[in-house]
């Protein structure tokens, strides 16, 4: 099969797929033709009938009394649903191959056939991109627990009131999963409504990978509650999501600071004049961390303890070189590349939430949904986060076609 | 220090009534919003907690306790709150035992007050063998309680008056101590009103008697000390007093820029002066 044939493929894969750009861009050209059915690139099939194989060992090991560690039982679950979709993929392959000869041969039948061909090729199609999603290499944190940085961006008060609905967004979707979560830090406003800025960790493995897509700059249109005319306004909120990569606690902090060379990273202390010692006697627990060679500087000071404010200013540090090596990676390996694919990672203005309309679209792929209520309280933000996950591995997909 | 003027109250109270309890004693508007945030994490009477910190009651006496390293100390009236500038030497001294060769060292922690410096150093060196006195039967009892409150057993514990008792002194690795430091002229000028309302004077007020007593007594039973100071004239006494021959001397600062803590070791001693290597800067 020629690269143009699997392309076409793909589009036909994602004209399917609601909701993505792509869909929007080809759903005026035309529908499905005889000629569109394709089957996988060989060395796709490859790949999937070497997980068939390791499914088979493993099933063999288990037979003869073998048990599961933790990296098999992983690899067991994505080789059985490979392998379930790898048949059903088959199936219908061979049922579509059936039909195109009972096509050729009888001209009695070819009406039925055709319209029983027609129904049978969107689900074929359905069913490669599945396939496709499922040999994409995960993300390298995509076991990880995450930490989100909120900030209000412009708008004043009104910004840091929205960045206050996003924290209770992201706690109530927490809370709807079942997932363990804390406040890290939150710094509220001076007259009490809104925040300036507030660090949540999701303690859930995997959390990552789900909110990962949540990073950008968040945008609000509603007529605020300290608006007096009615005026709508417009104001923004950041998100930062990144990987837990240890926990909060001292020792894990103690153990990770001693990884530093001295002249690395400054630690600073809230500094007040007067005698000190005995003579005051100062609650100020603050601490500020700066890493020279990046130019981080994370403060903390949510905890009376300057040992626990050291603790988690230094989980916060971190996450962010974590985050940064990983963005950095990424762009050498494009630019190695010379990859003219667009990402979603570094993306501005990722998502509107419009008030007045009741409808939350995310920009970066064309998805809209008219919940503002659901949304912001967390339960159907998964609506929202799910359509983004198929946009990002339909482009995934696409990339691992372009590369066989 | 600034004035507070009413109008600065009444406009942080108008956000939150407690607010404008705590701004004349917690000083700024940022800083009074961070306690009353420890208040309610604390699940104490708010209203009671905000009533007693705008009579300046110290906070660790409003709710109880002070972190302390990764100590959670108990505090009670009658006996000195653990000050920053003592968990950071004592943090850092801990850490250096730790990693010394001396693994069960002997260690002797005068005026302990709380006995978080006791404390702190049985939790880093569970081997070593502490004795932690006061002459406080308050600091004595609340000791105890501290014990028990961190799970941290096999600390002896005595009520002894140090300057007064003739009983002979243990001999010891190390002796710990942060004694009185504020001589009494200075004690209403430098004193904060918190510390002098509500702080026992017992445990601030004194001038050189116990670095004397360093020098006179302990020095003969410790292979080296580490005493906090107040002011850099109680370091160069005890510099002063003590046998340049046999003995090194040094000066801490804490991260204020203060000089904080006075201290020594026998100089003939390879792993000591390996072990105090870098924690202040020699004077002896």
């Amino acid at each position: 099969m020629n690269f143009t044939k699997t392309l076409r493929l793909m589009r036909n894969t994602t004209l399917l797929r609601q909701p993505s750009f792509v869909a929007r861009r080809w759903s005026t050209t035309t529908s499905p033709t005889i000629d569109d059915v394709e089957e996988l690139h060989p060395s796709l099939i490859s790949r999937i009938k070497q997980y068939v194989e390791q499914l088979h060992g493993l099933e063999q090991m288990l037979a003869a009394g073998g048990s599961f560690n933790a990296a098999s039982q992983i690899l067991y679950a994505k080789a059985s649903s490979i392998k379930d979709i790898y048949e059903r993929y088959q199936d219908q392959l061979e049922g579509l191959k059936a039909l195109r000869e009972m096509m050729d041969d009888d001209p009695s039948l070819k009406e039925d056939a055709e319209a029983e061909y027609a129904k049978l090729v969107p689900q074929l199609a359905k069913t490669s991109s599945e396939l496709l999603r499922k040999l994409i290499p995960p993300h390298e944190f995509a076991d990880k627990p995450c930490i989100l940085e909120l900030r209000p961006g412009v708008g004043g008060i009104e910004a840091m009131i929205f960045a206050q609905d996003l924290l209770n967004m992201y706690a109530g979707y927490a809370q709807s999963k079942r997932w363990k979560y804390h406040l890290t830090s939150k710094t509220e406003n001076q007259s009490g409504s809104g925040i300036v800025d507030a660090i949540l960790s999701i303690d859930e493995p995997g959390s990552y990978d789900v909110l990962k897509h949540e990073a950008g700059v968040h945008r609000v249109q509603r007529i605020p509650a300290t608006e007096t005319k009615g005026r709508t306004h417009t104001s923004t909120a950041a998100v930062v999501v990144l990987p837990q990569m240890g926990n909060e606690s001292e020792k894990a902090a103690d153990a990770y600071e001693r990884s530093f060379k001295p002249d690395e990273i400054r630690i600073d202390v809230m500094r007040a004049s007067g005698k000190g010692g005995q003579h005051v006697n100062t609650t100020d627990s603050a601490v500020r961390l700066t890493h020279f060679p990046s130019g981080i500087v994370v403060s903390m000071q949510d905890e009376r303890s300057q040992h626990k404010n050291k603790a988690k200013a230094f989980a916060i540090l971190r996450a962010r070189l974590a985050e940064r090596e990983r963005l950095e990676r990424e762009e050498k390996e494009r630019s190695a590349r010379k990859d003219q694919v667009t990402t979603t990672d570094r993306s501005d203005k990722i998502r509107t939430y419009n008030f007045p309309q009741n409808r939350i679209t995310d920009h970066r792929c064309g998805f809209s949904m008219h919940d503002i209520e659901g949304v912001m309280s967390g339960e159907r933000l998964d609506d929202l986060i799910n359509a983004m996950e198929a946009y990002d591995s339909d482009l995934k997909a696409r990339k691992i076609l372009q590369e066989v | 220090m600034p004035r507070i003027s009413p109008a600065m109250i009444r406009k942080v109270a108008s956000y939150d009534p407690l607010l404008g309890l705590l701004l004349p004693v917690c000083r700024t508007a940022e800083a009074a919003r961070q306690e009353l945030h420890w208040i309610r994490n604390e699940g104490a009477s708010v209203q009671r907690a905000c009533a007693l910190r705008a009579r300046s009651v110290p906070l660790q006496y409003v709710l109880g306790s002070q972190p302390f390293g990764e100590l959670e100390i108990l505090c009670k009236r009658n006996v000195l709150i653990p000050r920053w500038e003592t968990e950071e030497w004592a943090s850092e001294l801990a850490a250096r035992w730790q990693t010394s060769r001396v693994t069960a060292p002997t260690v002797v922690d005068l005026c302990t007050g709380t006995g978080c410096v006791a404390l702190l150093l049985k939790r880093a060196l569970p081997r070593a063998q502490v004795t932690a006195i006061d002459c406080s039967p308050f600091a004595i009892a609340l000791v105890t309680k501290n014990l028990h409150h961190n799970d941290i057993r096999d600390v002896t514990v005595l009520q002894r008056d140090i300057l007064r008792d003739d009983r002979p002194a243990i001999a010891a690795d190390l002796v710990v101590c942060n004694p009185p430091y504020i001589p009494r002229d200075a004690f209403v000028r430098d004193v904060t009103t918190s510390v002098k309302m509500y702080e026992p004077r017992l445990a601030l007020v004194a001038d050189k008697e116990f670095y004397t007593n360093l020098c006179d007594v302990w020095l003969r039973h410790t292979r080296s000390f580490v005493y906090e100071i107040g002011d850099i004239s109680q370091a160069h006494f005890v510099a002063d007093r003590i046998s340049a021959t046999t003995w090194s001397v040094g000066i801490r600062r804490d991260s204020n820029g203060k000089p904080r803590v006075v201290y020594g070791f026998k100089t003939d001693d390879v792993q000591l002066n390996k072990l105090y290597d870098g924690f202040g800067y020699l004077v002896r």
